[in-house]
């Protein structure tokens, strides 16, 4: 995350073009290939966090930003995160599972192993999912727009 | 408008927002205030982690319990969500195996929310609320306390 040192003597709108230049780069600083692997939890859960603090920043300074370009941008920042999220919430159960799986009785893993068989069909689905939204991140040309929002 | 000022609103907006919870979200049933009240967490600590400087010591305070909170929600739902998802399995799993993991996920859940209003009560105990009250208010000549 990038630190970002705001100052009383700032007013909001210098404040609102620091912090949502920052947190912009955050969101798209991170590799796709990393976010799209399901073996590697970390890479989709940074990309989350980002796009949350990115949602916020946008709702926290919206009154500065000008409203239609802004609304826009903000309706497909919230698309990002839900589809980051819809990923992130699968892994999350997969691994909870696992960790009850290990000390679970040998009745109790039949019912683990069935969820467990749903979810990772769910996972590849939100997968499959979350690279169309970012495709279309792309496609919005978001990022550069989100850039021209912050100056 | 000048930073602090905004600042000083949006935090009391996003505090009360969160404190409005209670008492709903102790109800050990309303899963959706609990839900609700972990988002007010999250957003209550995001706005902190940018403009909390200009509310002084207890911004920091506050941004570690709304911290805290969301860990710990986060943890309840978690297994609320594989409750869920249990109850929904088909028949396709034995029963006994349903019936003992339910058991399980149940027994852990209650602990974590027994954590949650553990935290809870060391929150209101502390003062929080009426500190981060006091921080975001205006002087009645209406000029901004000076914490910066």
């Amino acid at each position: 995350m990038t630190k970002i040192e705001l100052r009383a003597e700032q007013t909001y709108g210098e404040a609102a073009e620091a912090v949502l230049g920052a947190r912009s780069s955050d969101v798209f600083a991170h590799e796709r290939e990393r976010v799209l692997d399901p073996t590697r939890a970390e890479g989709v859960h940074k990309m989350r966090v980002a796009s949350r603090r990115l949602r916020a920043a946008l709702e926290i300074f919206a009154p500065a930003f000008p409203h239609k370009p802004l609304r826009t941008a903000l309706a497909e920042v919230k698309l990002l995160a839900a589809a980051l999220g819809k990923r992130r919430d699968r892994d999350v159960q997969i691994e909870l599972l696992e960790s009850l799986r290990e000390d679970g009785r040998r009745s109790e893993r039949q019912a683990i192993d069935d969820l467990l068989a749903d979810l990772r069909r769910e996972q590849e689905l939100a997968n499959e999912h979350l690279a169309s939204a970012l495709e279309h991140t792309d496609d919005a040309r978001l990022e550069k727009r989100l850039r021209r929002l912050a100056r | 408008m000048p930073l602090p000022e905004a600042a000083r609103r949006i935090v009391a907006v996003r505090s009360n927002e969160l404190f409005g919870f209670v008492p709903a979200a102790l109800d050990e049933r309303n899963a959706a205030a609990l839900h609700d009240m972990r988002i007010a967490a999250k957003r209550l600590r995001y706005v902190l982690e940018l403009l909390g400087f200009v509310i002084g010591p207890v911004a920091d305070e506050a941004q570690a319990q709304a911290r805290e909170l969301q860990t710990v929600i986060g943890e309840v739902h978690d297994y609320d969500v594989l409750i869920a998802r249990l109850d929904r399995l088909s028949a396709k799993s034995s029963k006994r195996g349903v019936r003992r993991l339910g058991l399980r996920l149940h027994g852990r859940r209650d602990a974590r929310f027994a954590d949650f209003l553990a935290l809870w009560a060391k929150i209101e105990d502390s003062g929080l609320r009426e500190r981060l009250l006091s921080a975001t208010t205006l002087s009645p000549n209406g000029s901004i306390r000076a914490h910066n």
